[in-house]
């Protein structure tokens, strides 16, 4: 018998739901969120616009949030945003605080479309994050540097958002039967 | 488990049209309120939120001017009733790259210099700031 204080619980029918597991689980998503980061913004922007880019470890956040919840999906998201700015060096700089905005407003979307929204799929959800991580990034630069003019970018950031959108949904789409089969326990 | 629509779904389509129609009135406010144009514009010039400098621009007002940005400086040169940045040391150069701009309520942005540039009208110069 192992003892309930050692952290290890049973939940019927169902695999050890262990500490380690957990932070295995954790760490792997997070590490492989901040690689896809961290190759991103190793590669010259495939668009002509800046601001604009493919958000591939946008995946990541979208997986978490369907497998896991919102809490998970949150931590992940905020965690992976802090590594991958220390990685590229750009932690505490502008770009930093507008990722961190951006990658928190929506996960916070995407978990409310999941959530209120069931008729949406997984690129449709996809998308209203992508949109809403260059809505709070348009807020927050307009915040930092205290002027209303930067929202002229909106309607670019707006209609950039719906093809990276379901771009990074759809490779959500494809890996999550997979990974919901054995879907691993935290 | 749940089976997934692989593509899709109406609603999604909804979604898709909501943002596209999104961006289309908002490019369009952004086009009624920078569509009055006038001859008296002021020239300003903001870093971090404040204005550094603030001069009218008359069809003939020839100048360059170097601002010291948050972090690097930035030349900025107005003729013709049009401004650009000349110069900038920044790495992706997008404010050089935009080029010139005329009218009132057109700007030129630089976020890592947290610099903007911008015309407003002679007219409405109760509000000439915005305070924290």
């Amino acid at each position: 018998m192992i003892p309930v204080w050692m952290g290890l619980r049973v939940k019927q029918g169902e695999l050890l739901m262990t500490k380690t597991r957990k932070i295995v689980y954790y760490a792997f998503f997070i590490t492989l969120a901040t690689a896809l980061g961290v190759f991103e913004a190793m590669l010259p922007n495939p668009f002509p616009l800046p601001g604009v880019k493919l958000g591939l470890a946008n995946t990541i956040t979208i997986l978490a949030l369907y497998l896991y919840g919102l809490r998970d999906g949150l931590a992940i998201a905020a965690l992976r945003v802090l590594f991958t700015s220390l990685l590229v060096g750009t932690f505490l700089s502008v770009g930093f605080y507008l990722s961190l905005t951006g990658a928190v407003l929506s996960t916070l979307v995407m978990a409310l479309c999941i959530k209120a929204f069931p008729v949406l799929s997984v690129m449709g959800v996809s998308m209203a994050g992508a949109v809403t991580h260059n809505l709070g990034q348009l807020v927050m630069a307009s915040l930092l540097i205290q002027t209303p003019y930067i929202f002229y970018y909106l309607p670019v950031l707006l209609l950039a958002g719906i093809p990276t959108g379901l771009a990074t949904g759809y490779l959500a789409c494809l890996l999550l039967p997979h990974l919901e089969e054995k879907k691993p326990h935290i | 488990m749940l089976m997934r629509k692989r593509w899709l779904t109406k609603a999604d389509t909804r979604l898709l049209i909501a943002v596209i129609l999104l961006s289309l009135v908002a490019y369009v406010m952004i086009k009624i309120s920078a569509g009055y144009a006038s001859a008296e514009k002021q020239a300003v010039v903001e870093v971090s939120g404040k204005i550094v400098r603030q001069f009218d621009v008359a069809e003939d007002t020839a100048t360059r001017m170097t601002i010291r940005g948050k972090t690097r400086p930035t030349t900025i040169e107005v003729q013709k009733g049009r401004m650009r940045v000349l110069e900038a040391f920044c790495p992706d150069q997008l404010c050089v790259k935009q080029g010139w701009i005329s009218g009132p309520g057109q700007s030129i942005v630089c976020v890592p210099n947290e610099l903007v540039i911008y015309f407003q009208d002679n007219d409405d110069s109760g509000l000439d700031g915005i305070t924290r």
